[in-house]
Protein backbone atom coordinates (compact mmCIF):
# COMPACT_ATOMS: atom_id res chain seq x y z
CA UNK A 1 0.00 0.00 0.00
CA UNK A 2 1.31 3.33 -0.84
CA UNK A 3 0.64 7.22 0.95
CA UNK A 4 -0.24 9.50 -1.12
CA UNK A 5 2.29 12.41 0.59
CA UNK A 6 0.82 15.94 0.40
CA UNK A 7 2.52 19.50 0.98
CA UNK A 8 0.48 22.83 2.20
CA UNK A 9 1.13 25.64 3.88
CA UNK A 10 -2.21 25.43 6.38
CA UNK A 11 -3.26 22.04 7.05
CA UNK A 12 -7.14 22.83 8.15
CA UNK A 13 -8.84 20.22 10.21
CA UNK A 14 -12.85 20.06 10.15
CA UNK A 15 -15.13 21.33 6.85
CA UNK A 16 -17.79 23.20 9.27
CA UNK A 17 -18.26 26.49 9.06
CA UNK A 18 -15.03 27.37 11.24
CA UNK A 19 -12.75 25.25 9.09
CA UNK A 20 -14.31 26.52 5.69
CA UNK A 21 -13.96 30.11 6.68
CA UNK A 22 -10.34 29.21 8.09
CA UNK A 23 -9.01 27.57 4.44
CA UNK A 24 -10.99 30.92 2.34
CA UNK A 25 -8.89 33.28 4.29
CA UNK A 26 -5.96 31.32 4.33
CA UNK A 27 -6.17 30.48 0.23
CA UNK A 28 -7.38 33.91 -0.04
CA UNK A 29 -3.72 35.23 1.67
CA UNK A 30 -2.10 33.03 -0.89
CA UNK A 31 -1.50 30.07 1.11
CA UNK A 32 -1.80 26.68 -0.11
CA UNK A 33 -4.59 25.15 1.87
CA UNK A 34 -5.85 21.39 2.36
CA UNK A 35 -8.98 20.85 4.24
CA UNK A 36 -9.91 17.26 5.79
CA UNK A 37 -13.35 15.96 6.80
CA UNK A 38 -14.52 13.17 7.92
CA UNK A 39 -18.14 13.42 5.94
CA UNK A 40 -18.69 12.65 2.58
CA UNK A 41 -18.89 16.35 1.55
CA UNK A 42 -17.97 19.21 3.40
CA UNK A 43 -20.11 20.97 5.29
CA UNK A 44 -19.48 19.49 8.93
CA UNK A 45 -23.12 19.43 11.21
CA UNK A 46 -24.52 22.92 10.19
CA UNK A 47 -24.22 23.06 6.83
CA UNK A 48 -25.14 19.44 6.31
CA UNK A 49 -25.79 18.49 2.54
CA UNK A 50 -29.49 16.93 1.75
CA UNK A 51 -29.11 13.85 -0.43
CA UNK A 52 -30.97 15.29 -3.13
CA UNK A 53 -31.76 19.64 -3.46
CA UNK A 54 -35.44 19.22 -4.10
CA UNK A 55 -36.20 17.88 -0.47
CA UNK A 56 -37.09 19.84 2.68
CA UNK A 57 -33.95 21.38 3.08
CA UNK A 58 -32.85 21.55 -0.10
CA UNK A 59 -33.64 25.57 -0.07
CA UNK A 60 -33.10 26.40 3.39
CA UNK A 61 -30.10 28.93 4.58
CA UNK A 62 -28.00 26.52 6.56
CA UNK A 63 -27.63 24.09 3.32
CA UNK A 64 -27.28 26.88 1.04
CA UNK A 65 -24.85 28.95 2.72
CA UNK A 66 -22.86 25.88 3.61
CA UNK A 67 -23.18 25.16 -0.94
CA UNK A 68 -21.73 28.97 -0.99
CA UNK A 69 -18.63 28.35 1.39
CA UNK A 70 -17.66 25.05 -0.41
CA UNK A 71 -17.82 26.67 -3.81
CA UNK A 72 -15.83 29.88 -2.75
CA UNK A 73 -12.86 27.26 -1.57
CA UNK A 74 -13.09 25.68 -4.19
CA UNK A 75 -13.14 28.30 -6.40
CA UNK A 76 -10.06 29.81 -4.74
CA UNK A 77 -8.53 26.74 -4.79
CA UNK A 78 -9.02 24.97 -1.31
CA UNK A 79 -7.73 21.12 -2.10
CA UNK A 80 -10.47 19.10 -0.39
CA UNK A 81 -9.64 15.85 1.25
CA UNK A 82 -13.60 14.18 1.95
CA UNK A 83 -14.28 11.01 4.08
CA UNK A 84 -10.64 11.46 5.45
CA UNK A 85 -9.21 10.90 9.01
CA UNK A 86 -6.72 12.20 11.16
CA UNK A 87 -5.03 9.28 13.16
CA UNK A 88 -1.56 10.92 14.38
CA UNK A 89 -0.18 14.43 14.17
CA UNK A 90 3.55 15.05 14.69
CA UNK A 91 4.16 19.13 15.48
CA UNK A 92 5.46 21.27 13.38
CA UNK A 93 3.57 19.63 11.44
CA UNK A 94 2.88 15.86 9.91
CA UNK A 95 0.26 14.71 10.10
CA UNK A 96 -1.62 10.67 9.38
CA UNK A 97 -4.57 10.22 7.98
CA UNK A 98 -6.86 7.58 6.68
CA UNK A 99 -9.09 8.60 3.33
CA UNK A 100 -11.63 5.85 3.37
CA UNK A 101 -9.15 3.15 3.53
CA UNK A 102 -6.14 5.35 1.66
CA UNK A 103 -2.89 5.96 3.93
CA UNK A 104 -2.14 9.80 3.34
CA UNK A 105 0.53 12.09 5.08
CA UNK A 106 -0.03 15.97 5.13
CA UNK A 107 3.57 18.42 5.86
CA UNK A 108 2.18 21.86 6.67
CA UNK A 109 3.59 24.76 8.38
CA UNK A 110 0.96 25.95 10.10
CA UNK A 111 -2.51 24.12 11.26
CA UNK A 112 -5.99 25.44 12.21
CA UNK A 113 -8.07 22.91 13.80
CA UNK A 114 -11.74 23.53 13.36
CA UNK A 115 -12.78 19.72 14.67
CA UNK A 116 -16.21 20.80 16.39
CA UNK A 117 -18.31 19.22 18.54
CA UNK A 118 -19.74 16.46 19.79
CA UNK A 119 -22.98 15.50 22.26
CA UNK A 120 -22.46 16.05 25.57
CA UNK A 121 -23.98 12.70 26.30
CA UNK A 122 -25.64 12.20 29.68
CA UNK A 123 -25.91 8.54 30.75
CA UNK A 124 -29.73 7.36 32.06
CA UNK A 125 -31.80 4.07 32.90
CA UNK A 126 -32.27 2.49 29.70
CA UNK A 127 -29.75 4.41 27.52
CA UNK A 128 -27.81 1.86 25.53
CA UNK A 129 -31.15 0.07 24.47
CA UNK A 130 -31.00 0.20 20.22
CA UNK A 131 -33.79 3.04 19.30
CA UNK A 132 -31.82 5.75 21.64
CA UNK A 133 -29.93 8.13 20.02
CA UNK A 134 -28.67 11.22 20.51
CA UNK A 135 -30.65 14.77 18.94
CA UNK A 136 -27.71 15.42 16.74
CA UNK A 137 -27.88 11.83 15.76
CA UNK A 138 -31.95 12.13 14.82
CA UNK A 139 -30.92 15.57 13.16
CA UNK A 140 -28.83 14.23 11.15
CA UNK A 141 -30.61 11.21 9.97
CA UNK A 142 -33.50 13.64 8.67
CA UNK A 143 -30.80 15.87 7.05
CA UNK A 144 -28.42 13.50 5.24
CA UNK A 145 -30.24 10.42 4.47
CA UNK A 146 -34.11 12.11 4.28
CA UNK A 147 -34.93 9.05 6.12
CA UNK A 148 -37.35 9.32 9.75
CA UNK A 149 -35.65 8.24 12.83
CA UNK A 150 -38.76 6.36 14.29
CA UNK A 151 -42.44 6.54 14.33
CA UNK A 152 -43.55 7.48 17.55
CA UNK A 153 -40.29 9.77 18.69
CA UNK A 154 -39.64 11.82 21.95
CA UNK A 155 -36.88 14.29 21.87
CA UNK A 156 -35.77 15.16 25.36
CA UNK A 157 -32.88 17.26 27.09
CA UNK A 158 -31.87 21.05 27.40
CA UNK A 159 -30.61 23.20 25.69
CA UNK A 160 -31.17 26.12 21.92
CA UNK A 161 -29.90 22.97 19.84
CA UNK A 162 -32.69 21.07 21.17
CA UNK A 163 -35.27 23.28 19.71
CA UNK A 164 -33.12 23.18 16.07
CA UNK A 165 -34.34 19.70 16.36
CA UNK A 166 -37.39 20.04 16.57
CA UNK A 167 -37.15 22.60 14.01
CA UNK A 168 -35.74 19.77 12.13
CA UNK A 169 -38.90 17.48 12.63
CA UNK A 170 -41.27 19.79 11.90
CA UNK A 171 -39.78 21.35 8.80
CA UNK A 172 -39.34 17.81 7.05
CA UNK A 173 -42.74 17.53 7.92
CA UNK A 174 -41.97 14.79 10.73
CA UNK A 175 -44.22 14.52 14.16
CA UNK A 176 -43.14 14.46 17.58
CA UNK A 177 -44.70 12.77 20.08
CA UNK A 178 -43.34 14.73 23.09
CA UNK A 179 -40.53 17.66 23.63
CA UNK A 180 -39.22 17.17 26.69
CA UNK A 181 -37.06 20.31 28.26
CA UNK A 182 -35.28 20.49 31.88
CA UNK A 183 -35.81 24.28 31.85
CA UNK A 184 -38.93 26.41 32.36
CA UNK A 185 -39.48 29.62 30.74
CA UNK A 186 -37.69 32.14 31.51
CA UNK A 187 -38.02 35.96 31.19
CA UNK A 188 -34.59 36.18 30.74
CA UNK A 189 -34.43 34.90 27.64
CA UNK A 190 -36.68 37.09 26.79
CA UNK A 191 -34.42 40.19 27.67
CA UNK A 192 -31.43 38.13 26.03
CA UNK A 193 -33.32 38.25 22.94
CA UNK A 194 -34.46 42.03 23.31
CA UNK A 195 -30.77 42.43 23.81
CA UNK A 196 -29.64 40.37 20.12
CA UNK A 197 -32.77 41.47 17.27
CA UNK A 198 -30.76 39.99 15.22
CA UNK A 199 -31.43 36.40 16.65
CA UNK A 200 -35.06 37.05 17.19
CA UNK A 201 -36.06 35.99 14.12
CA UNK A 202 -34.29 32.34 14.49
CA UNK A 203 -35.75 31.93 17.84
CA UNK A 204 -39.36 32.76 16.08
CA UNK A 205 -38.43 30.27 13.08
CA UNK A 206 -37.22 26.96 15.41
CA UNK A 207 -40.58 27.92 17.23
CA UNK A 208 -42.86 27.90 14.49
CA UNK A 209 -40.88 24.32 13.50
CA UNK A 210 -41.71 23.12 16.96
CA UNK A 211 -45.33 23.90 16.80
CA UNK A 212 -45.22 22.04 13.20
CA UNK A 213 -43.81 18.76 14.72
CA UNK A 214 -47.09 18.91 16.92
CA UNK A 215 -45.18 18.07 20.01
CA UNK A 216 -46.58 18.01 23.49
CA UNK A 217 -44.31 20.25 25.12
CA UNK A 218 -43.70 19.89 28.42
CA UNK A 219 -41.11 21.76 30.00
CA UNK A 220 -39.54 21.77 33.34
CA UNK A 221 -39.54 17.76 32.92
CA UNK A 222 -36.82 14.78 32.11
CA UNK A 223 -37.06 11.11 30.69
CA UNK A 224 -35.60 9.47 33.24
CA UNK A 225 -35.77 5.68 31.88
CA UNK A 226 -35.80 4.34 28.52
CA UNK A 227 -37.83 0.91 28.52
CA UNK A 228 -38.01 -2.13 26.23
CA UNK A 229 -37.12 -5.79 25.82
CA UNK A 230 -34.02 -5.44 23.09
CA UNK A 231 -34.81 -2.32 21.63
CA UNK A 232 -37.01 0.83 23.05
CA UNK A 233 -40.55 0.48 23.12
CA UNK A 234 -41.52 3.51 25.80
CA UNK A 235 -40.16 5.68 27.74
CA UNK A 236 -40.80 7.59 31.23
CA UNK A 237 -40.82 10.83 32.31
CA UNK A 238 -40.83 13.24 35.67
CA UNK A 239 -41.14 16.75 36.22
CA UNK A 240 -38.59 18.31 38.13
CA UNK A 241 -39.26 20.40 41.94
CA UNK A 242 -37.38 23.62 42.29
CA UNK A 243 -33.37 22.08 42.83
CA UNK A 244 -34.39 20.28 39.79
CA UNK A 245 -34.11 16.73 40.80
CA UNK A 246 -36.91 14.99 39.15
CA UNK A 247 -40.36 14.09 41.14
CA UNK A 248 -40.24 10.19 40.27
CA UNK A 249 -43.45 9.74 43.02
CA UNK A 250 -45.07 12.07 40.24
CA UNK A 251 -43.40 10.13 36.79
CA UNK A 252 -45.53 8.70 33.75
CA UNK A 253 -44.87 6.13 31.39
CA UNK A 254 -45.46 6.58 27.46
CA UNK A 255 -46.04 3.42 25.89
CA UNK A 256 -45.45 2.72 22.54
CA UNK A 257 -42.38 5.11 21.74
CA UNK A 258 -39.99 3.97 19.11
CA UNK A 259 -37.30 6.53 19.34
CA UNK A 260 -35.96 8.82 22.07
CA UNK A 261 -33.44 11.46 20.69
CA UNK A 262 -31.49 12.90 23.96
CA UNK A 263 -29.34 15.92 23.69
CA UNK A 264 -27.64 18.11 26.33
CA UNK A 265 -25.49 20.57 24.33
CA UNK A 266 -22.14 19.61 23.52
CA UNK A 267 -18.88 19.36 23.89
CA UNK A 268 -15.14 20.60 21.85
CA UNK A 269 -13.20 17.60 20.38
CA UNK A 270 -10.20 18.50 21.20
CA UNK A 271 -7.77 15.16 20.67
CA UNK A 272 -5.76 17.01 18.01
CA UNK A 273 -4.62 19.95 20.02
CA UNK A 274 -4.25 17.68 23.21
CA UNK A 275 -2.20 15.78 21.63
CA UNK A 276 -0.12 18.05 20.00
CA UNK A 277 0.44 19.45 23.80
CA UNK A 278 -1.63 23.27 23.49
CA UNK A 279 -3.00 24.34 26.76
CA UNK A 280 -6.57 23.80 27.58
CA UNK A 281 -9.10 24.94 30.19
CA UNK A 282 -12.02 23.89 31.92
CA UNK A 283 -15.33 25.99 30.67
CA UNK A 284 -18.51 24.20 32.01
CA UNK A 285 -20.34 27.10 29.96
CA UNK A 286 -18.01 26.59 27.41
CA UNK A 287 -19.06 22.61 26.78
CA UNK A 288 -16.23 21.35 29.19
CA UNK A 289 -12.47 20.82 28.40
CA UNK A 290 -11.80 24.00 25.36
CA UNK A 291 -8.32 24.31 23.63
CA UNK A 292 -7.08 27.97 24.65
CA UNK A 293 -6.82 30.32 21.95
CA UNK A 294 -5.41 34.37 21.78
CA UNK A 295 -6.88 36.87 19.92
CA UNK A 296 -5.18 35.60 17.25
CA UNK A 297 -6.78 32.16 17.67
CA UNK A 298 -3.30 30.94 18.57
CA UNK A 299 -2.82 28.02 20.98
CA UNK A 300 0.23 27.70 23.22
CA UNK A 301 1.91 26.05 19.96
CA UNK A 302 3.78 28.25 17.69
CA UNK A 303 2.22 27.56 14.11
CA UNK A 304 -1.20 25.81 15.74
CA UNK A 305 -4.15 27.63 15.70
CA UNK A 306 -7.96 26.39 16.71
CA UNK A 307 -11.33 27.97 16.09
CA UNK A 308 -15.34 27.48 16.46
CA UNK A 309 -16.61 24.83 18.66
CA UNK A 310 -13.42 23.13 19.46
CA UNK A 311 -12.10 26.37 21.56
CA UNK A 312 -15.57 26.77 22.94
CA UNK A 313 -19.35 25.40 21.90
CA UNK A 314 -21.20 28.80 20.82
CA UNK A 315 -22.74 27.66 17.56
CA UNK A 316 -21.65 28.64 13.86
CA UNK A 317 -21.72 32.29 13.79
CA UNK A 318 -18.85 32.62 16.20
CA UNK A 319 -17.43 29.83 14.29
CA UNK A 320 -17.07 31.54 11.29
CA UNK A 321 -15.81 34.29 12.83
CA UNK A 322 -13.02 32.78 14.87
CA UNK A 323 -12.45 30.30 11.50
CA UNK A 324 -11.40 33.50 9.23
CA UNK A 325 -9.56 34.73 11.81
CA UNK A 326 -7.86 32.01 12.47
CA UNK A 327 -7.25 31.28 8.57
CA UNK A 328 -5.61 34.78 8.20
CA UNK A 329 -3.05 34.70 10.96
CA UNK A 330 -1.99 30.80 10.04
CA UNK A 331 -1.35 32.40 6.73
CA UNK A 332 0.57 35.17 8.02
CA UNK A 333 2.72 32.47 10.28
CA UNK A 334 3.51 30.85 7.13
CA UNK A 335 5.23 34.25 5.66
CA UNK A 336 2.25 35.45 3.54
CA UNK A 337 0.87 38.30 3.65
CA UNK A 338 -2.14 37.27 5.99
CA UNK A 339 -3.27 39.70 8.34
CA UNK A 340 -5.10 42.52 6.84
CA UNK A 341 -7.32 45.50 8.22
CA UNK A 342 -10.23 43.20 8.85
CA UNK A 343 -8.68 41.53 11.94
CA UNK A 344 -10.42 44.48 14.23
CA UNK A 345 -13.59 44.35 12.87
CA UNK A 346 -13.75 40.63 12.89
CA UNK A 347 -12.53 40.56 16.55
CA UNK A 348 -15.26 42.54 17.66
CA UNK A 349 -17.80 40.69 15.67
CA UNK A 350 -16.54 37.44 18.19
CA UNK A 351 -17.31 39.03 21.25
CA UNK A 352 -20.45 39.85 20.55
CA UNK A 353 -21.26 36.34 19.07
CA UNK A 354 -19.33 34.90 22.31
CA UNK A 355 -21.46 36.96 24.47
CA UNK A 356 -24.67 35.66 22.77
CA UNK A 357 -23.27 32.37 23.01
CA UNK A 358 -22.52 32.52 27.05
CA UNK A 359 -26.22 34.29 27.38
CA UNK A 360 -27.98 31.15 25.65
CA UNK A 361 -25.34 29.16 28.41
CA UNK A 362 -26.29 30.59 30.96
CA UNK A 363 -30.10 29.89 30.22
CA UNK A 364 -29.81 26.52 29.88
CA UNK A 365 -26.61 24.96 32.86
CA UNK A 366 -25.17 21.79 32.13
CA UNK A 367 -26.82 19.30 34.37
CA UNK A 368 -24.20 17.43 35.55
CA UNK A 369 -26.21 16.38 38.32
CA UNK A 370 -28.12 13.78 36.37
CA UNK A 371 -25.07 11.43 37.20
CA UNK A 372 -26.01 10.87 40.40
CA UNK A 373 -29.34 9.35 39.51
CA UNK A 374 -27.36 6.63 37.61
CA UNK A 375 -27.78 2.88 39.64
CA UNK A 376 -25.35 0.83 40.17
CA UNK A 377 -25.93 -1.85 37.58
CA UNK A 378 -26.43 0.98 34.57
CA UNK A 379 -23.75 0.59 31.87
CA UNK A 380 -21.50 4.51 32.08
CA UNK A 381 -18.76 3.21 29.22
CA UNK A 382 -20.61 2.11 26.01
CA UNK A 383 -17.43 0.11 24.14
CA UNK A 384 -16.30 -1.73 26.37
CA UNK A 385 -19.55 -2.53 29.02
CA UNK A 386 -18.17 -0.86 32.01
CA UNK A 387 -21.16 -0.57 34.77
CA UNK A 388 -21.01 2.41 37.68
CA UNK A 389 -20.53 -0.23 40.03
CA UNK A 390 -16.97 -0.99 38.27
CA UNK A 391 -16.31 2.81 38.70
CA UNK A 392 -17.36 2.80 41.99
CA UNK A 393 -14.94 -0.66 42.79
CA UNK A 394 -12.04 1.42 41.12
CA UNK A 395 -12.69 4.55 43.22
CA UNK A 396 -13.04 2.96 46.44
CA UNK A 397 -9.36 0.65 45.12
CA UNK A 398 -7.81 4.66 45.06
CA UNK A 399 -8.65 5.73 41.40
CA UNK A 400 -8.56 9.13 41.40
CA UNK A 401 -8.81 11.20 37.87
CA UNK A 402 -10.13 9.88 34.55
CA UNK A 403 -6.82 7.91 33.56
CA UNK A 404 -6.99 5.69 36.63
CA UNK A 405 -10.60 5.21 35.98
CA UNK A 406 -9.60 4.13 32.46
CA UNK A 407 -6.73 1.83 33.75
CA UNK A 408 -8.69 0.51 36.48
CA UNK A 409 -11.86 -0.63 34.70
CA UNK A 410 -11.25 0.29 30.48
CA UNK A 411 -13.59 2.49 30.48
CA UNK A 412 -12.46 5.43 27.95
CA UNK A 413 -10.47 2.38 26.49
CA UNK A 414 -12.60 1.24 23.47
CA UNK A 415 -12.92 2.53 19.93
CA UNK A 416 -14.55 5.76 21.27
CA UNK A 417 -11.76 6.49 23.12
CA UNK A 418 -13.88 8.16 25.72
CA UNK A 419 -15.60 10.84 23.59
CA UNK A 420 -18.83 9.68 24.63
CA UNK A 421 -18.32 8.52 28.41
CA UNK A 422 -16.03 11.31 29.14
CA UNK A 423 -18.13 13.99 30.77
CA UNK A 424 -19.85 11.37 32.61
CA UNK A 425 -17.13 9.69 34.18
CA UNK A 426 -15.50 13.02 34.78
CA UNK A 427 -18.93 14.65 36.30
CA UNK A 428 -18.77 11.32 38.69
CA UNK A 429 -15.13 11.24 39.73
CA UNK A 430 -15.68 14.70 40.89
CA UNK A 431 -19.42 14.44 42.84
CA UNK A 432 -17.71 11.43 44.83
CA UNK A 433 -14.27 12.71 45.37
CA UNK A 434 -15.84 16.18 46.20
CA UNK A 435 -13.36 17.64 43.89
CA UNK A 436 -14.26 20.11 41.10
CA UNK A 437 -14.68 18.87 37.54
CA UNK A 438 -11.36 19.80 36.05
CA UNK A 439 -9.83 18.09 38.36
CA UNK A 440 -10.40 14.69 37.64
CA UNK A 441 -8.67 15.62 34.18
CA UNK A 442 -9.45 14.35 30.42
CA UNK A 443 -8.47 11.13 28.71
CA UNK A 444 -5.17 11.98 26.85
CA UNK A 445 -4.35 10.77 23.43
CA UNK A 446 -3.40 8.21 22.32
CA UNK A 447 -1.95 6.94 18.70
CA UNK A 448 -4.00 6.03 16.91
CA UNK A 449 -6.85 8.91 17.47
CA UNK A 450 -9.34 6.71 15.54
CA UNK A 451 -9.82 3.17 15.12
CA UNK A 452 -7.18 3.01 11.41
CA UNK A 453 -6.32 -0.39 9.42
CA UNK A 454 -2.47 -1.15 10.16
CA UNK A 455 -1.97 -1.59 6.35
CA UNK A 456 -2.97 2.20 6.20
CA UNK A 457 -1.08 3.44 9.41
CA UNK A 458 1.98 2.21 8.50
CA UNK A 459 1.97 3.68 5.09
CA UNK A 460 1.30 6.63 5.92
CA UNK A 461 3.48 6.75 8.98
CA UNK A 462 6.13 5.34 6.69
CA UNK A 463 6.42 8.52 5.19
CA UNK A 464 7.17 10.44 8.32
CA UNK A 465 10.93 10.99 8.09
CA UNK A 466 10.03 11.97 4.39
CA UNK A 467 8.09 14.49 5.67
CA UNK A 468 10.02 15.90 7.69
CA UNK A 469 12.96 16.62 5.21
CA UNK A 470 10.45 17.91 3.28
CA UNK B 1 -37.23 11.72 -6.67
CA UNK B 2 -34.21 10.21 -7.74
CA UNK B 3 -32.99 6.70 -8.86
CA UNK B 4 -32.69 4.27 -6.09
CA UNK B 5 -29.46 1.98 -5.39
CA UNK B 6 -30.04 -1.71 -3.91
CA UNK B 7 -28.54 -2.58 -1.04
CA UNK B 8 -28.23 -5.99 0.60
CA UNK B 9 -28.42 -6.24 4.36
CA UNK B 10 -27.67 -10.24 5.28
CA UNK B 11 -28.66 -10.70 2.18
CA UNK B 12 -31.69 -9.30 2.15
CA UNK B 13 -32.27 -6.28 -0.92
CA UNK B 14 -33.12 -2.63 0.26
CA UNK B 15 -33.87 -0.14 -1.73
CA UNK B 16 -32.49 3.35 -1.08
CA UNK B 17 -32.10 7.04 -1.61
CA UNK B 18 -28.40 7.67 -3.33
CA UNK B 19 -26.08 9.89 -0.73
CA UNK B 20 -28.03 8.08 1.91
CA UNK B 21 -26.08 6.71 5.13
CA UNK B 22 -25.81 2.95 5.98
CA UNK B 23 -26.79 3.78 9.46
CA UNK B 24 -30.45 5.11 8.00
CA UNK B 25 -31.03 1.70 5.81
CA UNK B 26 -30.09 -0.42 8.74
CA UNK B 27 -32.25 1.74 12.01
CA UNK B 28 -35.32 1.62 9.30
CA UNK B 29 -34.94 -2.32 8.60
CA UNK B 30 -33.71 -3.55 12.02
CA UNK B 31 -32.96 -0.67 15.06
CA UNK B 32 -29.91 -3.13 16.67
CA UNK B 33 -26.38 -2.86 14.80
CA UNK B 34 -24.48 -4.89 16.87
CA UNK B 35 -23.80 -6.77 19.96
CA UNK B 36 -22.14 -4.70 22.84
CA UNK B 37 -18.47 -6.99 23.82
CA UNK B 38 -18.63 -8.52 26.68
CA UNK B 39 -22.38 -8.14 28.01
CA UNK B 40 -23.92 -9.01 24.27
CA UNK B 41 -26.32 -6.41 24.59
CA UNK B 42 -27.83 -5.07 21.02
CA UNK B 43 -26.60 -2.02 20.39
CA UNK B 44 -28.12 0.81 18.07
CA UNK B 45 -27.45 4.07 16.19
CA UNK B 46 -26.48 6.52 18.95
CA UNK B 47 -24.25 9.38 17.63
CA UNK B 48 -25.04 9.13 14.17
CA UNK B 49 -22.11 11.25 13.45
CA UNK B 50 -18.94 9.22 13.37
CA UNK B 51 -18.09 9.40 17.40
CA UNK B 52 -19.53 6.30 19.88
CA UNK B 53 -18.69 3.50 17.01
CA UNK B 54 -21.89 1.94 18.06
CA UNK B 55 -22.56 1.72 14.32
CA UNK B 56 -19.85 -0.41 12.97
CA UNK B 57 -20.71 -3.31 10.46
CA UNK B 58 -19.15 -5.16 8.24
CA UNK B 59 -19.34 -3.81 4.42
CA UNK B 60 -18.14 -5.77 1.70
CA UNK B 61 -16.08 -7.28 4.12
CA UNK B 62 -14.57 -4.18 5.85
CA UNK B 63 -15.41 -3.31 9.11
CA UNK B 64 -16.82 0.33 8.95
CA UNK B 65 -19.13 2.93 10.81
CA UNK B 66 -22.52 3.03 8.84
CA UNK B 67 -23.27 6.20 9.99
CA UNK B 68 -20.48 7.70 7.66
CA UNK B 69 -20.70 5.31 4.87
CA UNK B 70 -23.04 6.57 1.83
CA UNK B 71 -24.95 3.72 0.10
CA UNK B 72 -23.49 2.36 -3.10
CA UNK B 73 -25.24 0.42 -5.97
CA UNK B 74 -24.48 -3.40 -5.08
CA UNK B 75 -23.22 -2.96 -1.82
CA UNK B 76 -23.13 -5.91 0.11
CA UNK B 77 -23.89 -5.32 4.45
CA UNK B 78 -23.30 -7.59 7.62
CA UNK B 79 -24.52 -6.85 10.71
CA UNK B 80 -24.16 -9.29 13.79
CA UNK B 81 -27.45 -11.08 13.96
Amino acid sequence: MTAVALHCDVLVLGAGPAGMAAAAAARESGAEVVCVDLFASPGGQYHMQPPSASGAFGATSQVVEGRAAERRCRELGVRFLERTEVFWAEPGFATFANQAGSPVAIRSDAMVVASGAMERAVPFKGWTLPGVMTAGGAQRLIKASNAAPGRNVVLAGSGPFLLAVANTFGTAGLKLDFYVEMQRPRLSALSLLARNPGRLAEAAKLMRGLRRSGARVLPGHQVVEALGDGRLEAVRIAPLDASGRPRMHDSFTVENIDVLCVGYGFRPVIDVTSLLHAAHHFDDALGGWVCSVDEAQATTVPGLFAAGEATGIGGAVPARLSGRLAGLHAAAFTGRRGVQGEVASLRGQLRGARNFAAGLARLFPFPGHLIEQLGEDETICRCEDVKVSDISAAISDGAADAFGVKMWTRAGMGPCQGRICGTALSEMLARRLGQPVSDTGYNRPHMPLRPVPLAVADAALGLMSELEEG
Amino acid sequence: MNARVTVRINGEAFAAEPGASVASLVHAARRSFRQSPRLKEPRGLFCGMGVCFECLVSVDGQPVRACITPVREGMSVEVQP
